[in-house]
């Protein structure tokens, strides 16, 4: 029998193929919001690194609001593509204790 | 003589409608935005209202990419990709929606995204374009699904 992989291995490889795929995202995303002057706003565990095998990518989308569908399709199917479960919110629809509690975390790309 | 699964498929678009029409009267109702439980209700209403008329209107769309004998799209974009499908005309048949109501059925599919994830970190009044995109769909879904049902299931 193969070596056997166990389920804490598989999760580590799974983050860390989770990382780097927000590493790749990163650049998908900049280039868009450069492209359609908007600006994604990343946060929670892909913004700070430290993502587990399940984790989901936590963006905030902040267009003008007649490109806003348009950008928030961009980031879920950039995440998609790189097999990542995207949870987007438009910014403009967020309460003002929500923007606060994640602002210190937040990772701008523009 | 006409294809009876018709049948479920204006029930699915009928409640899609209901429901949508629903979460405008919520949204649009003078306590919307009040602190007190009238206004909670209606914000709760209104939110469950949208992701219930979306739920519809997907099983409606399925079922007529089931009654063409298209397979329904898969994987972790289907939701996205159902609304891309259906905007497209494809080889021996329509768009079952045109690209306006399509745009407005992939803004209430954003929003039952959303609406599923978290109740508490949005604030649904600041929602326009969800509130205005339930309105058509409300308003033109019967008749785009009839125009479709005429170009691909004519009377004899």
């Amino acid at each position: 029998m193969d070596r056997i992989v166990t389920l804490s291995e598989r999760k580590a490889t799974e983050a860390r193929r989770r990382c780097d795929a927000v590493h790749d995202l990163r650049s998908a995303l900049a280039a868009y919001a450069r492209e359609h002057g908007g600006r994604f706003l990343l946060f929670g565990s892909a913004a700070r690194g430290d993502m587990r095998f399940d984790s989901d990518v936590d963006i905030l989308v902040d267009f003008p609001a007649d490109a806003l569908g348009d950008a928030w399709n961009f980031a879920e199917r950039a995440c998609w593509d790189r097999h990542l479960e995207p949870d987007v919110i438009a910014r403009s629809w967020c309460k003002a204790d929500f923007l606060a509690h994640v602002e210190p975390e937040i990772e701008v790309i523009q | 003589m006409s294809d009876a699964r018709w049948i479920e498929i204006d029930k699915a678009i009928a409640s899609a409608v209901g429901n949508f029409e629903r979460g405008v009267e919520f949204a649009h109702h003078r306590n919307f935005q009040t602190d007190d439980v009238i206004g909670s209700a209606l914000r709760m209403g209104f939110m469950h209202a949208i992701q219930a008329g979306h739920t519809s209107l997907e099983n409606a769309l399925l079922r007529v990419l089931g009654l063409l004998g298209e397979a329904g799209p898969s994987g972790d974009s289907w939701h996205a990709d159902l609304i891309g499908r259906v905007a497209q005309a494809l080889a021996g048949r329509p768009a079952i929606l045109l690209p306006d109501l399509a745009a407005a059925a992939d803004e209430t599919r954003r929003f039952r995204n959303r609406a599923a994830r978290a109740y508490d970190n949005f604030d649904p009044t600041k929602v326009t374009p969800t509130i205005d995109a339930a309105d058509e769909l409300a308003r033109r879904l019967p008749s785009a699904i009839a125009a479709f049902r005429q170009a691909i299931d004519p009377p004899p």
